[in-house]
């Protein structure tokens, strides 16, 4: 793995973002617009999963709506994050407050899959529901505790 | 403090200049200087060759407080007579 990100470290890419006057800032801006889109957008999923907001607007209508924003976010939040990752791969690895992000990552990315492939099946049948399952509102608040941990530990890995 | 340059990183999010320098008490270090970011030190008039290896310099800023040789770069006075701000 610290191969890898010597690696990394070394590319073109990496080496030019690391010197640039502006491009590091500059992706940096992107990767915060990217985190207000996504994890907003995730926010707002997760909240009418627990009922606390729209609940007069049914789940099947509404998650389908939030679930390609939310890609679209993930998707900026990998580019730019990979590209400020290639530019301190070496130094920022061994940082706990990257490594709990990571962690915290993938445990969001596997409870995105059973989102996928359990919870979204579902939906119609809860439509009818004057209330949602334990199942969606566990569902909602992982999400939201996982997220709020991913943006405080992606915030502390430039102060530990 | 004075030293004499041994690396200097030009490198996002922060610059880092490296010296070994004796300190106060006599003791020799190779010490870590961070300074700010590259925009802001290229509106100070720094430049990736301003410091060489080699290059004997004064330093002056905000010590580590577990003592080990870490400054907070706010003033470097080159060997040609020029100082520059580390930081705002």
């Amino acid at each position: 793995m610290l191969e890898f990100c010597q690696w990394l470290d070394q590319t073109a890419v990496g080496s030019t973002i690391r010197q640039s006057l502006w491009l590091f800032p500059a992706i940096e801006t992107v990767h915060l617009l990217g985190m207000a889109a996504l994890v907003g957008t995730i926010t707002v999923l997760d909240l009418r999963l627990l009922g606390w907001a729209m609940p007069q607007r049914r789940v099947s209508e509404v998650v389908p709506r939030l679930l390609p924003r939310v890609w679209l976010g993930f998707g900026v939040q990998v580019v730019t994050g990979v590209l400020l990752f290639s530019s301190e791969a070496v130094k920022i690895y061994g940082n706990p407050a990257f490594r709990l992000k990571m962690l915290l990552l993938l445990l969001a990315g596997i409870q995105a899959l059973i989102f996928q492939t359990v919870v979204s099946r579902r939906l119609q049948a809860w439509d009818d529901r004057p209330s949602l399952p334990v199942m969606a509102k566990v569902t909602g608040i992982t999400s939201i505790l996982l997220w709020l941990g991913i943006v405080t530990a992606g915030r502390f890995i430039g102060f530990v | 403090m004075q030293g004499t340059i041994t690396k200097f990183d030009w490198i996002n999010p922060h610059a880092y200049v490296y010296a070994d320098i004796t300190d106060p008490h006599g003791k020799t270090a190779n010490w870590m200087l961070e300074c700010g970011s590259l925009g802001m030190l290229s509106r100070f008039g720094w430049s990736p060759d301003v410091v060489k290896h080699g290059d004997k310099v004064t330093v002056h800023g905000y010590l580590a407080k577990d003592g080990s040789p870490y400054m907070a770069l706010q003033k470097i006075d080159l060997p040609n007579g020029k100082s520059l701000p580390g930081e705002p």
